[in-house]
């Protein structure tokens, strides 16, 4: 196993080495530089884990291999996800990817964001993602084309500011606050829990509440980053994540005790509709409200363990935390003032004023007017 | 964030914590640790990041953690040693406690608990790896 581990590390050092080749410099994209640099960074500190590595080798017995046998796997894993994640934005460094790290260059100006902006790539096979080794942003190809879905940008940054939230001091008020969260809610749990263990009833209950907490260290960081993009963006992400509601939710009470990794569309949307009154957007939360309850006709009534798993004072807490959260780290939050202030939040002025259209205008009518202020949005970023 | 985002995301967290535990694991491998140094104390804290929401689980509380999937690594635990589990688990809970309480001494049999249980995370990262690569 010795000789065979050591060779599997050899062929993981020459596949890192090899992938740094394929990044050309100069760059067409000066954007992409911090992608470049984290790239090679990643790289080179997989090599010289794998050197340790076979450094530490030669003095292990044939039984005490574990641990190198594992560590050789999450270095295989690393470099797999810089070759499938971080190498062809920067190896196809196509005008779409230009035109869209250059309005990430935008936004991060614009809502004051204190880390440099990730890379955006535009080859993604399914709708936005971030990935948070490589700090890029897949987005589908025609997204710059389009407006309507961009504050899903937003959402994704806001992934890129919680992974980010131990190592900046500047975003410690977010981790603060991302943690009494996460509290409150366990807190809560193990009071549910102990509450129907008394209660002698089934003993699926307590368990399908245990699996409901566990689930909720993947939701607790959906419903932080889409509050995190409307309080950045505005009422233009909730109408996005409506819309994408509209074309993509199977059910928009999803509750399973299996891995369920994004909360129900139906508390995203109570969520929102609490950051929204946060924010002082009343008219906007009477027009998504009712828009809202046509389009949840739709689906059915949620089964009866629902009620256990996104409770109205947790939302409402968390939407609070959040928005003092980000105030605190220096973001620039939207309001009525800044989206009139058009100069300094061009963009963010510009999706919110796409919705409007969108719901204003006939729909050839707004297409002709999207198609024009994309053109615009090129020309300025 | 589409479902690709939210297991990388769990991948990564669970990423981090099993190298931070290994990296604990090699420093007690060697002889010359220092039972009341700095140092140790820092890779007690590293063993304990994994270990006390394990434990916590294990004596019936919900976990606070948000970087450690704790009760997908206890379900691989367990699914590997069914035969033993009563046993197991009171080691691993003994184990947690003896650390927790400034005892930083490894014998052969705790190393063999935390390589059971670093293995069960590496299993766990596997498997939201192949979840990310669609393989799933």
């Amino acid at each position: 196993m010795k000789d065979y581990l050591e060779s599997l590390i050899v062929e993981q050092i020459n596949r890192a080495l090899a992938l740094k080749k394929k990044i050309h410099y100069p760059l067409d994209y000066s954007e992409l530089t911090g992608l470049a640099e984290r790239c090679t960074s990643i790289l080179d500190s997989q090599i010289l884990v794998l050197k340790e590595l076979q450094k530490e080798l030669k003095n292990r017995e044939e039984n005490d291999l574990r641990d190198i046998f594992r560590e050789m796997r999450v270095c295989t894993r690393a470099t797999a996800w810089i070759e499938y994640y971080g190498i062809p934005a920067l190896y196809y460094q196509t005008p779409e990817i230009g035109f869209l790290n250059k309005l990430m260059f935008r936004v991060h100006k614009e809502i004051k964001l204190p880390l440099p902006p990730p890379a955006v790539c535009c080859i993604a096979t399914e709708h936005y993602y971030l990935n948070l080794f490589t700090n890029v942003i897949f987005a589908p190809l025609s997204e710059s084309e389009f407006l309507l879905h961009l504050p899903d940008l937003y959402h994704e940054l806001g992934h890129y500011v919680l992974e980010n939230r131990e190592s900046e001091l500047r975003l410690k008020a977010i981790k603060d606050n991302f943690d009494l969260a996460f509290s409150k809610v366990t807190d809560y749990y193990n009071d549910l829990v102990k509450s129907k263990r008394r209660e002698f009833g089934p003993e699926e209950i307590p368990m399908m509440i245990e699996r409901i907490h566990s689930q909720w260290k993947a939701w607790i960081n959906e419903f932080f980053c889409d509050l995190f993009a409307l309080y950045t963006v505005g009422p233009a992400y909730v109408w996005a994540h409506l819309h994408l509601i509209v074309k993509k939710s199977d059910d928009i009470h999803e509750l399973s005790i299996f891995r369920q990794t994004h909360p129900s569309d139906e508390s995203r949307m109570r969520i929102l509709l609490h950051g929204l009154r946060n924010l002082g957007f009343k008219e906007h939360v009477k027009n998504i409200t009712s828009r809202w309850s046509e389009v949840a006709k739709f689906w059915g009534k949620p089964q009866i363990e629902y009620q256990y798993a996104y409770p109205e004072h947790l939302l409402s807490e968390i939407a609070k935390l959040t928005l003092n959260a980000l105030e605190q780290s220096g973001f620039s939050i939207i309001s009525h003032e800044a989206l009139a202030n058009d100069e300094e939040n061009k963009i963010r002025a510009m999706l919110n004023e796409a919705w409007q259209s969108f719901w204003k205008d006939e729909p050839e009518k707004f297409r002709n007017w999207e198609e024009k202020t994309v053109q615009e949005l090129k020309s300025i970023v | 964030m589409s479902d690709f985002g939210l297991f990388a995301s769990r991948f990564h967290s669970n990423t981090n914590s099993l190298r931070h535990f290994d990296e604990a694991l090699r420093y007690f491998k060697h002889a010359h640790v220092q039972k009341s140094s700095t140092e140790t104390s820092s890779q007690v804290q590293k063993l304990l990041f994994v270990l006390k929401p394990i434990a916590e689980m294990l004596d019936g509380y919900l976990s606070k953690s948000v970087n450690l999937d704790e009760q997908n690594i206890l379900k691989i635990l367990q699914h590997r040693h069914t035969n033993d589990w009563q046993r197991y688990r009171e080691q691993i809970m003994q184990l947690t406690h003896r650390l927790m309480t400034g005892d930083a001494k490894i014998n052969a049999s705790d190393f063999e608990i935390l390589n059971d249980i670093a293995d069960a995370i590496d299993t766990e990262c596997a498997n939201l790896f192949r979840r990310i690569s669609g393989r799933l």
